[in-house]
Order: C-alpha cells, then structure tokens, then sequence
C-alpha cells in the first residue's frame, strides 16, 4: 500500500513538475512573441515614410533604395515580411524591383544561408520566400532540399520555390521526378506547381508522355491540358485506349480541353465510351464545339442512364442556339414523362432563367434569349408554363 | 475493508492513467507534428491554390433546423469563400421557424425543378428546392424532418460534385478553409476519404460579414472552458490520432469527404446522436475489410468558428448528447476492437475510446467513492483523498499545457499576453469542478441511452451579432 501511495506521490510531483516547467516557459516563449510583435510594429510605425516612398517609386525608372541606416535583425524581419507580402501580391516590373531592392539588402542571402542552415521549419519558409523572389542561384540548395524531404505539405512548398525559381525545364523535369519517387498520386498538385513556372512546359511534359511510368504519364496528361498541340493527340489517343481508368478520364480531358483539337468523329465515339466521366466530358465539349452536327449524339446523351450526363448534354443543346433549344423542346413535349423529357424541360427552364438574369445586364444577349424563349413558348404556350424568375413582361417593354 | 477500499481507489487511479498515458502520447505525437509539418503549412500562402483549374469542385452540404437566427450569417460566409468552383446546399430539415423565409426574402429564392443526382442514399421526401440564379451556386432544400444524417443523406443525392464538404449551419468557415482541407486532399486523392477541420469557439470573437474578423477569447466561463476543451481535443488530440490512422471522428461542423465512398457505406444513419463519429466508423471498417490503403486526415489549419452554449442546461444536453452517441458508436463497432486485422482503429483508437468515454467516468466516480469511504473510515487520512485529486487534476492540467504549447507554436491566433494568462488559469480551475460535471453528463448520457432517448435535447441559437444575452430562441428537436 505504500508503495502505490510513494508512486502515486511521485506522478504527481512529476505532474506538478512538468506543467511548472511547460507553464514557465510557455509564459516565456509568449513574452518573447509579444515582444517580437510590438517591435516589429514599431519597426513598421518607424518605417512608415519609408514604404510610402517604396509604393510611390516602385512604378519609376530608378532602382529602389534600401531603408537608410544600420537595421537591427527584428527590424530586418519586419522590412523582410513586408516586401514578401507585397511580392506575393504584385506582377510585373514592380516586382522585379522590389525582388532587386530584397536582394540588395543582403535578404535573399540570408534566406539562402537558412536554407542550408536553419532548423527544418526555418529552412521551409525560407524557401517559400526564395519562391516569391525566383531565386534562380536557390534552385540547386532547393532541389538539395526537396531530395531530403519527406512526403508533406512542406514537399510541395519547397517544389513551388523551385518552379517559380527554375530557368531551364531540367529542374522542372528533376523536381517532378522526384516527387513521382515518392509514388504517391498527387498529380494534379504536380501539375498545379509546374503551372506556378513562367517556362514552357510542354518539351518536357510531352517527354512524359512516352515514359512507362504512369505517374509521369498523368502528370503529362494534366499539364498538358489547355495546350493546343495536335500533334500530341496520338499520343493522348493511345493513352485513351491503353490506360487505366484513370488514365483515360486524364487523356479524355488533355484531348478536349483545347477545344477544336480533336476530330469530330471521335468526339462523337466518345460520346458512347462506357465510362460515364467521359461520356460526361464528350457531353460538355459538344456544346462549346457549337456545330449543329453534334445535335443527335447529345439528344442520345439524353437518355444517358447517369444524371449528369442528361443534364450536361441537355444545357450543350441550350448552348448550340436556337437549334438546340428546338431539339429540346421537342423532347420535353414527345418524352414528357421520360428522364430524358424531364430533364429537358427542366434545363430548358433553368437555362432560360440564367439567360432571362443576364440579358438585363447585357444588351447583346437580349436577341437571343428572346428567339430562345419564342421557340419554348410554341412548343408550350399554356400559362402554366410560364417560366418562373424569367422577366417577360420586363423584356417586351424592351421593344 | 479499509485497506479494500484503498486498494480499489488505487486500483480506479491506475487504469485511468493507463488511458491517459495514451492521451499523453498522442499529445506527444501532435506536437511533433505540429512543429514540424504544421507550422510551414500554416505560414504559406493559399492564393497559388485559390486560381488553379486543378483544383476539385466540392459542394457543401449545410443541414439545418430552426436556425434563423444564424443562418443568414452562415450562408454570406459560406458563399464568400475563397474557393474556384463549389456549391451551397442548405437543407431546411422541417424547420419549425422561420429559417426557410429568412433564406428565400435575403436572396430572392424562387423553386426551381429538381431531381436528384443519385438516388442511392435513402432520405425522407423533398418537399422543393429554391435557387436564384443571381447566386448560381447555391441552393435552398426544403425537406420534411428526418434528423441531420437524413438531411445529409438528402443532400448527398443532390450533390453535383465529386466531393462533399459537411458544415454546421451555425459555422463559420474562415475564407481559406476549405482550399487548406483540399490541399491536404490533393497530397493524395487516391487514399484520402475523408478530412476533418478545425473547430474553434466563435464566442467573444467579432464577426462582421460572415467573417471573424478579430479574435477574442470569451468573456464567459463556460465559453472560455470550452475553448481550452476544444484545443485539447482538436490540437492535442486529433492531430496525433491522424497521423497514425486512428482518427475516430471528423467534426460534424466541417469536414470533407469523398462521395462515393459516403455513398458506398450507405450514407449516414444510425438513428442516434453521434453521426459525425458513426459515418468515420463505417468508413474505416468499410475500407479496412477491403485491404485497400485509405486515410482518414485532420487539417488544424483548416478553421471553422462555432458558437458554443453558455449556460449549463443547454451544456449539459450537448454532453449528454454526444455521450449517447458516444456510447452508441462504440458498441455498434465493438466487433472491431482488438482485432489486428482493424489496424490502429481497432487495436488503439476504439480501445481507448472505450476506456476513456465509457469505462472512465465511472471508474473515477468510484474511485473517489471508494477514497471518501476510505477517509471516513479514519480522517486522518484526509491527505490521501486530496493526494489523488491532486494526481487527477494535475494530469487534466498536463493536457492543457500540451495543447496551448502547440497553440503557441504552431498557429498564435491570440496574440496577447493575458490571453494567454487567462488560459492557463482557467485550465486550473477547470479541474475544480468543470471536469468533474462533464463526468456527470457522461453518466448521465449513458443512462439516457440505456433508457433509449434519442432526442437532440435543449439547443439554444443565438445571432452572430448578440454575444451578451439579448435575442434568443429556444428549440427543442427530436429525431
């Protein structure tokens, strides 16, 4: 019994022991934030004339001037911080200038020396700095950094540095290699960081393409969407037909999403794959293609057994015009009680609404909302079917 | 007898640090975390995430019932979030006030033809759905009342994209929440199936516009007692249960998941409280069983401010409540305890809930008995009772040092030195009587789940705009 009681005596001393100590120096590391903040304020407060000088030149011909005098390391920090905030936010020239002026006060230095030197969170936001400044001389202590990293958020950081900071699609292709080392499938955060690179993308992307590791290949495929590059679409053909599910959804929208690219006729095959996604992106396509050709393919898109494919080929045929809106009208009043009428009908009301909003913002759209809606008044021209929020009455006093 | 009263006081110490041990560790575990991987996260900026076309879609889902009084609040938060493309669904659940009126004459809402997108998940009819097409991305449904897990069911069905994000209807989720919950998404979407947010106590904060706008700790006790509660649950626990896999709950005020998983485990349901902690359970048995690699994350940088009760009824229902669902939880996934093939979920997290939610309470309960007889016994012996209130509240303390060291290190959102005074005061005095009545409601909760009550309880809601008592509405609300 005594002993439980001696070791019941000893947790609690170690209790009261640790939370003395966590207390104490909990209070201390918060003095010392508290202090850290106010100067800096003060620092800020002081330098007041210093940044309204900075705002009002930033746009000149001259180089900036670094705030006179000897700076006290805080002080520094404060100055730091301020111009990384105003880097972040700015493009252009009056970037460049205040990156020069960083550099010029030895900060871009320092940050480098962190980089090599400071505690691992120290090391994380230096190189979030060197980022926002495009340190070209930081790319090969970064990618020094990202080879040592673990798989984390602070990956990403430090890949985001390197490609604001990289000048030549070799560190782009080395960063993403080693990211796909740690085969784990964050390619759209890959694509996301490569896209942060003001270089060409596309050499060493479609490189990508070829290579048998398929993370690499639906790196390509998401970088590469937006490109207009016909001579990719064999590749992303091959991808289509060879690929893992995945795979193909990625290939379907690197093909589409340029729109124009891809042959009508495969368009159309897409538009019967049994994959629902793509089906849901042929559909989509189809509208923004806006030839009247694609009309029976998106009416089969209608019957389509997934929700979603219904309704992007039912708002497709609103987009193509007045020849669209008559192919759902006739739908909305032969398979009225059909999904296929269903949804057509409703589309057709919630398009007409959105129209209906815009066209009392914009002038231009006026003619064309009202020829769609005189062909949905033919096909339904009782009152009760008057389409709800749609300013009729507000329009025809137009003419 | 005396020495078998002892020895069982002794016995109920024991076992309850063997529990904490565990907390300690995990605590332990959320420090490291928070240092090392946290604080960069924290400090980088998400505008680079904000304009990006890689970004996933995602629709919120925000259930609610009887809540005019903050809904308006929510909703203008919500819809100015910093965030490419996303949806807002609010599902009115039978609302007995005027919450769907508030929400139709502020935006203009006129019905509009629905049909669900999935029809998987079962839910009680739709009773319409109110849009504007001024505000493109959101939606008002009106349903008849079935709970929030119906609520959420219903929403789900109508959902357009590929992941749902579940926000309280009296959250305020901070601009750049949701980019911070998907950035930890898109670290790996293959495996990632659900992440929970971050819950901080709005009460004493300013909030102007659907934002906090500067930070407060409350000026009331049962607020400020909550808050450090908070802290230690979300950052002293939650961030080491995450990294290890263990994480049993993901706050049902905000949280992202992927809908095909949601809809693979049949949705929510269960028919009790605790719904936010049910559907976490049936995703890790569900991916468990099928041996594929999954994670179930906590994001602390990914904040929502909640307003907490500051009275003791309303307290105490919410206790008890949770303590139902607790209780539920458990005993509805016992099966998965201590079973290797349930990994850390069934070797660690549900053991420990188990022993800490359900076993605890009452071991400490007669544990102290058991000492008071001991001590009646012979008062000599006094300094014994108070050597183990002493052991007990000290290690309660423990925890709170732990969880505002990583406050302070990691995220600082209260800047003053008396901020931080206050904090570690009232984490002495919690221990002197608020812990002891949070063991209370446990058992009472329990007994309120053995007699099978399932009501929601006393909720009370105040505006965004009234901290101090002004404009209240009482609801009760029942399943």
């Amino acid at each position: 019994m005594l002993n439980d009681l001696s070791s019941v005596i000893r947790l609690t001393e170690g209790a009261a022991a640790l939370i003395l100590a966590g207390a104490a120096g909990l209070f201390a590391v918060k003095l010392q934030h508290v202090r850290m903040n106010r100067q800096s304020a003060r620092y800020l407060q002081k330098h007041r004339e210093y940044f309204s000088y900075l705002a009002a030149h930033v746009g000149g011909e001259e180089p900036l001037m670094p705030p006179p005098g000897q700076l006290a390391a805080l002080e520094k920090e404060a100055i730091r911080d301020k111009l990384v905030e105003w880097m972040e936010r700015i493009r252009g020239e009056e970037r460049w200038k205040l990156i020069g002026l960083y550099r010029d006060m030895g900060l871009a230095g320092e940050d480098m020396k962190t980089l090599k030197e400071g505690l691992h969170w120290m090391k994380v936001e230096a190189a979030h700095r060197l980022g926002v400044l495009r340190v070209q001389e930081a790319v090969p202590a970064l990618l020094d950094l990202l080879r040592k990293e673990k798989y984390g958020p602070s990956l990403f950081i430090i890949a985001r540095a390197i490609a604001k900071s990289a000048r030549t699609p070799g560190v782009l292709r080395e960063m993403t290699l080693v990211i796909a080392g740690h085969k784990k499938p964050c390619h759209e955060l890959v694509a996301d960081v490569l896209h942060d690179s003001s270089l060409d993308l596309t050499p060493f992307l479609e490189s990508f393409l070829d290579e048998e590791d398929p993370d690499l290949q639906m790196i390509a495929l998401l970088g590469l969407r937006g490109y207009p590059c016909p001579r990719l679409l064999p590749a992303f053909e091959r991808l289509l037909e060879t690929g893992s599910r995945s795979m193909r959804r990625k290939a379907v929208q690197a093909a589409l999403e340029p729109v124009g690219i891809i042959h009508p006729q495969k368009l159309r095959e897409l538009s019967r794959d049994k994959d629902e996604e793509i089906r849901l992106e042929a559909a989509r396509v189809m509208g923004r293609i806006g030839t009247e050709d694609m009309i029976p393919h998106l009416l089969g898109g209608l019957k389509d057994k997934l929700w979603r494919v219904r309704y992007e080929s039912a708002r497709s045929l609103y987009r193509l015009g007045e020849a669209g809106v008559e192919a759902l009208c006739r739908t909305a009043v032969k398979e009225e009680n059909l999904p296929s009428g269903q949804i057509a009908k409703n589309v057709l009301i919630g398009e007409l609404r959105i129209s209906s909003a815009r066209a009392a913002d914009f002038p231009e759209e006026i003619l064309p909302f009202h020829r769609c809606l005189n062909i949905y008044r033919r096909y339904f021209p009782e009152p009760g079917h008057k389409v709800p929020g749609v300013r009729e009455k507000a329009m025809a006093g137009i003419f | 007898m005396r020495v078998w009263l002892l020895d069982y006081a002794v016995f109920a110490v024991y076992s309850v640090l063997i529990v904490y041990a565990l907390y300690l560790l995990i605590l332990l575990i959320s420090h490291r975390q928070a240092l090392r991987t946290l604080r960069p996260a924290y400090v980088s900026k998400y505008r680079d995430l904000s304009g990006s076309e890689y970004i996933p879609p995602i629709s919120i889902l925000v259930p609610c019932y009887n809540e005019e009084l903050t809904i308006l609040e929510s909703v203008r938060s919500l819809l100015s979030l910093n965030y490419p493309e996303y949806e807002v669904i609010v599902i009115n659940d039978g609302s007995k006030d005027k919450t769907l009126r508030v929400l139709i004459e502020a935006f203009g809402l006129i019905p509009m033809p629905y049909e669900a997108q999935n029809r998987e998940l079962e839910a009680r009819p739709v009773k319409g759905i109110y849009h504007n097409p001024f505000y493109p991305n959101f939606f008002v449904m009106d349903k008849d009342n079935g709970g929030k897990e119906d609520a959420l069911n219903a929403g789900i069905n109508m959902s357009r994209y590929a992941l749902v994000s579940t926000v309280d209807a009296d959250s305020l989720l901070e601009s750049d929440a949701l980019l911070r919950l998907v950035r930890v998404y898109m670290e790996n979407p293959e495996e990632t199936v659900a992440i929970g947010g971050n819950v901080r106590v709005a009460n004493g904060c300013v909030i102007e516009n659907g934002q906090v706008t500067e930070v407060r700790l409350p000026n009331k006790l049962l607020p400020l007692f909550q808050h450090i509660e908070y802290l230690r649950s979300f950052l002293g626990g939650r961030i080491g249960w995450s990294a290890i896999n263990g994480l049993l709950i993901v706050s049902g005020a905000f949280g992202l998941f992927r809908k095909d998983t949601l809809i693979q485990v049949g949705g929510y349901g269960g028919g009790f409280p605790g719904e936010d902690m049910n559907i976490i359970l049936k995703l890790h048995k569900r991916m468990l069983e099928s041996g594929r690699p999954y994670r179930i994350a906590f994001c602390p940088d990914a904040v929502c401010w909640t307003q907490v009760p500051d009275t003791l009824p309303v307290l105490g229902s919410q206790r008890k409540r949770w303590s139902r669902g607790n209780l539920k939880n458990v005993w509805m996934f016992r099966g998965m305890m201590f079973i290797p093939r349930y990994g850390t979920v069934g070797l660690l997290s549900l053991p420990y809930a188990f022993f800490y939610e359900m076993l605890s309470p009452y071991l400490r309960l007669t544990g102290y008995l058991a000492l008071l007889g001991y001590v009646l016994t012979d008062m000599t012996s006094w300094r014994v009772l108070v050597l183990f209130f002493l052991a007990d509240m000290l290690i309660g303390m423990l925890f709170s040092c732990g969880a505002l060291w990583i406050e302070e290190m990691a995220f600082r959102r209260y800047p003053k030195l008396k901020d931080l005074l206050k904090m570690l005061g009232f984490s002495v005095l919690m221990v002197l009587g608020y812990d002891q009545l949070n063991v209370w409601w446990k058992l009472a909760g329990h007994l309120d789940a053995l007699r099978k009550h399932n009501s929601w309880g006393v909720m009370v809601r105040k505006s965004w705009q009234e901290d101090v008592a002004g404009k209240q509405a009482v609801t009760n609300q029942s399943l």
